[in-house]
Parts: C-alpha cells; sequence; structure tokens
C-alpha cells in the first residue's frame, strides 16, 4: 500500500537529514514520474500535498502535471516554492539559479523556506566533500557529483543561519543524501 | 480498530507533521507551528508526542512509552495501547529493543543508539513564556536571539534561593543559536541531550509546535560563570532494590517504619538490572 512506502521513505528522509551525508537508498516509487528519478517521485508522494506549493526548473511541463495529478499540489515560481525539484537534466547554470531564487525564510519564521530536491548522478563518486555540523559526529565525508561551485552558491545562499535551504540529494542508483542548512561543507582535494 | 487507517490519522494530516518535523530538524532548537490534530485524549495529555509517533510509525517499528519514569502508568498504557491498536506494532519496555520511544518527563537511564528516536511530549515549549506573554512579542525575541529574559530568571532564583531553583525542563541552549525547553525532563537528563547518538523529536500538541535535536548536536544548560550548571545530586542515597547509585531516584516513605528510602525513576531500567542479577 502506498501508505506504508511513503512511511518508509520519509523515514528514510528523516535519517538522511538527521545525519547529513549518510547515503541511505529510498524504494522506487509504484507510480511513474519519469524523467524524474523514481525515487524522487516517491520522495515527492511523501512530502507534497495541497498545502505546499512546488516548482520544477526548466518549466518541465510533464513533471508539472504528473506531480500536480498525484499529490494535488499547485506548481508555481521558484520564488514561492516550498519544494523546488531540479531534476538530473537541470543545468549548473539552472541550478544556481533556482537556488538563489529559492525562499530562505525571515528571521522569526525560518522554517517558511524551501527544501530543494536535487537529482544527481551519483553521492558514491564524485568530488570530494567534507561535512560538519549537527548531526555529525566530528566530521563526515561526502562523494558526489555535485560542483564545488554549486556548493559554494548553496553555502552563500546559507550565510545567515537559521535563514536557508534545505537540500535533498536523488542519485541516479536511488539513493539519497540530506544535507540541511546547519551542514558547513568544505571540498576536499 | 480496523475502522481506522493505520496509525489513527489520514494521510493529509501525517504529511504536515512530517514536514514540520523534517523543519525541525533542519533548524534545531526552533518551534515550528503546525495544526495538531483532535485526538482521541486531551490536549495536555501528550498529544504532541503521539501526533509525531504515528505519523513517523511503521509496520517494522517497536514502541516504548514512558510516563514519568514508568511503562505501566496509566498514561503511557493508554498511548501504547492506542498505537499498537492502530498500527499492529510490538511496544516493549525495555529500552535497547526499541526503535521509538515516546516519553512524559524522562530520557530513559539506558544509552540512546543512532537507530532510535526519542519522542518527548512538551506542555510548554516557550522557555520566555514567564517573561513575555504574548507569542508575537516572544517569537521575535528568538528572531533577535535576545535571550536575557532565560537568564533573568535563572538570575533571580539564584538571588532568591541562592542556586537555581528550576527542577525540571531547564532550558538549554540549542547549536549556538536557539533557547529551548527540553520538557519537564529532570536536569539530570539535560546531559543526555547534548551530543546524543539519537535524534530527540519534541511534541506539544496543545501549544501546536514541533521542535527538535539532531543527533551530535550541542546542547548546553544555561548557566552563569560563578553559577555553573549542575544535575540532581543523590550523595549517599542508593535504589533500595538495585544498589544503583548513578541513576535518578525516586523518594519514598515507608508506610510502616516511617522509613526514606529510595529506588530507580526508571522503572523498567530498574526491572531490567535485576533480571539481569537474578541471570533471566
Amino acid at each position: 500500500m502506498i501508505m506504508h512506502s511513503t512511511q518508509q521513505a520519509y523515514r528514510k528522509l528523516l535519517e538522511a537529514l538527521s545525519f547529513p551525508g549518510k547515503v541511505n537508498s529510498v524504494d522506487t516509487c509504484p507510480n511513474d514520474f519519469s524523467p524524474l528519478i523514481s525515487q524522487t517521485g516517491l520522495i515527492c508522494l511523501t512530502l507534497l500535498d495541497s498545502e505546499v506549493a512546488f516548482h520544477v526548473a526548466e518549466e518541465n511541463n510533464l513533471i508539472t502535471e504528473t506531480l500536480h495529478a498525484y499529490t494535488g499540489s499547485h506548481a508555481t515560481n521558484a520564488r514561492n516554492a516550498d519544494f523546488i525539484i531540479l531534476p538530473l537534466s537541470s543545468s549548473d547554470e539552472e541550478i544556481v539559479k533556482k537556488i538563489n531564487q529559492a525562499k530562505i525564510g525571515d528571521l522569526v519564521r525560518p522554517h517558511k523556506s524551501a527544501t530543494i530536491i536535487l537529482e544527481v548522478e551519483s553521492l558514491k563518486y564524485g568530488y570530494k566533500y567534507s561535512l560538519k555540523g549537527p548531526g555529525i559526529k566530528d566530521t563526515n565525508q561526502l562523494n558526489c557529483t555535485i560542483r564545488p561551485e554549486i556548493m559554494e552558491n548553496r553555502k552563500n545562499i546559507n550565510a545567515e543561519y537559521p535563514l536557508g535551504i534545505d537540500l535533498i540529494l536523488v542519485d541516479q542508483q536511488g539513493y539519497v543524501v540530506g544535507l540541511p542548512r546547519t551542514t558547513q561543507i568544505m571540498e576536499v582535494y | 480498530m480496523s475502522n481506522y487507517p493505520f496509525a489513527f490519522l489520514d494521510e493529509q494530516s501525517k504529511k504536515e507533521i512530517r514536514r514540520s518535523v523534517l523543519k525541525g530538524v533542519a533548524i534545531p532548537g526552533y518551534q515550528v507551528p503546525f495544526a495538531s490534530r483532535e485526538m482521541p485524549i486531551g490536549r495536555g495529555w501528550g498529544t504532541g508526542g503521539l501526533q509525531i509517533t504515528l505519523a513517523l510509525v511503521g509496520e517494522d517499528d517497536c514502541l516504548k512509552v514512558i510516563d514519568q519514569g514508568s511503562d505501566e502508568s496509566v498514561n503511557a498504557e493508554n498511548i501504547k495501547k492506542l498505537v499498537q491498536k492502530t498500527t499492529g506494532i510490538n511496544t516493549t519496555i525495555y529500552t535497547s529493543e526499541a526503535t521509538m520511544i515516546q516519553s512524559r518527563h524522562r530520557i530513559p537511564e539506558v544509552p540512546l543508539r543512532s537507530d532510535q528516536i526519542m519522542i518527548l511530549q512538551v506542555p510548554e515549549p516557550e522557555p520566555l513564556r514567564h517573561v513575555e506573554r504574548s507569542e508575537f512579542k516572544t517569537k521575535q525575541m528568538h528572531a533577535e536571539k535576545e535571550y536575557s529574559g532565560a537568564y533573568l530568571l535563572l538570575f533571580e532564583q539564584i538571588m532568591r534561593y541562592g542556586q537555581t531553583a528550576q527542577g525540571a525542563d531547564y532550558p538549554v541552549l540549542v547549536h549556538n543559536r536557539y533557547v529551548m525547553n527540553p520538557s519537564p525532563i529532570p536536569r539530570f537528563d539535560n546531559p543526555k541531550i547534548h551530543q546524543s547518538e539519537a535524534l530527540m523529536l519534541f511534541g506539544a500538541g496543545r501549544e501546536k509546535k514541533i521542535y527538535a535535536v539532531p543527533p551530535y548536536t550541542t546542547v548546553k544548560s544555561l548557566a552563569f560563570e560563578d553559577y555553573p550548571f549542575e544535575v540532581e545530586k543523590f550523595e549517599g542515597k542508593i535504589c533500595r532494590a538495585t544498589g544503583l547509585m548513578d541513576v535518578f531516584l525516586d523518594e519514598f516513605t515507608d508506610e510502616e517504619t516511617g522509613e526514606t528510602y529510595y529506588l530507580c525513576n526508571d522503572t523498567s531500567y530498574m526491572q531490567e538490572y535485576l533480571e539481569q542479577k537474578r541471570g533471566i
């Protein structure tokens, strides 16, 4: 039943955001959300409903319509979205642009900020990053294909804690990593 | 109970609670507002904790519920039964067996692990409420990290009693940003939140707030340089049943002899300890 799939996916997400950098696997989605990665579809089913609004990068109509149909959530622009979905096909420029436009909340209501679901090639290889912050004992290491410029951009938008964005990364193998705004990321050479 | 959906709440309600919990984890110590549904128990009886438990629980979970250190009190039993009957999951009294622990006012003596989730019931989430009655203003104070009021409360206690007199719900500073009520756990349990291996979630049903302390997060109890934070001390006192000293003790009076004696407050730990000792 779908309620058990979303419950299990939620617990993986909660674990991912509680232990930033921990690579979790999420089940595939019973519904077809292509061209999104199946796990991204299940995460959207888990988190989206008519009380929140979402935005898909590059105004991908097919994805937008499917998400709306399955979740009842409404599409909006990047500035007003509670969830921004960046499919694997998004260019680096597009990712940077959407992150810059995302809601970061205000000091009274820092929770009125966007969660960004970013699809990446891999969460097992690529650039090496060292992570620090709540949820991490000492330091944690993340290997992923996200370019350092994008991480730098994330750092800039999260500069004024508690304002900022939270990232959920999904890779092609269906692995998931959470990077809440509290995580400090440094590239390791 | 088959007429109720899995875990009692409808999926829409669960989604909203789940999103609020994620925000709470991302902003440690910040009180995230949530809708707080009507529950089949009264507000103020653990509805905040219960809603988090129901939104998170899955078929493979094993739940432990504690009320003031006891697994057998009416409140704990009823919450456990409600979750059990609407989900069919296993429940336990042993801390190490549980994947989720909902608690009223105690953190177990047995150290928690990273695969466990601690859910605390919160009557009053706002640490500045005694200083400022307006929610509008306290939200502003949190925004400005204006916490002199929280220190003032402790200062006044020191002036009056020569020490801080806040027994339970002793305020903490989380991740060097938000002052937070840890729920009315004894001061004895405050250090267990600091760098905890387990995720800690806090639910205030009546006040409609959810907040969280992720694992491995810095949590400092508020204090002054000349009046450092201290936990309750039980020097020279031991649990009559187990002989344990380094645990939180309850004081009892033997009604026949009038003698004062002490027992572990965490009764399941006491039981576990005694069973081990007897080789059961």
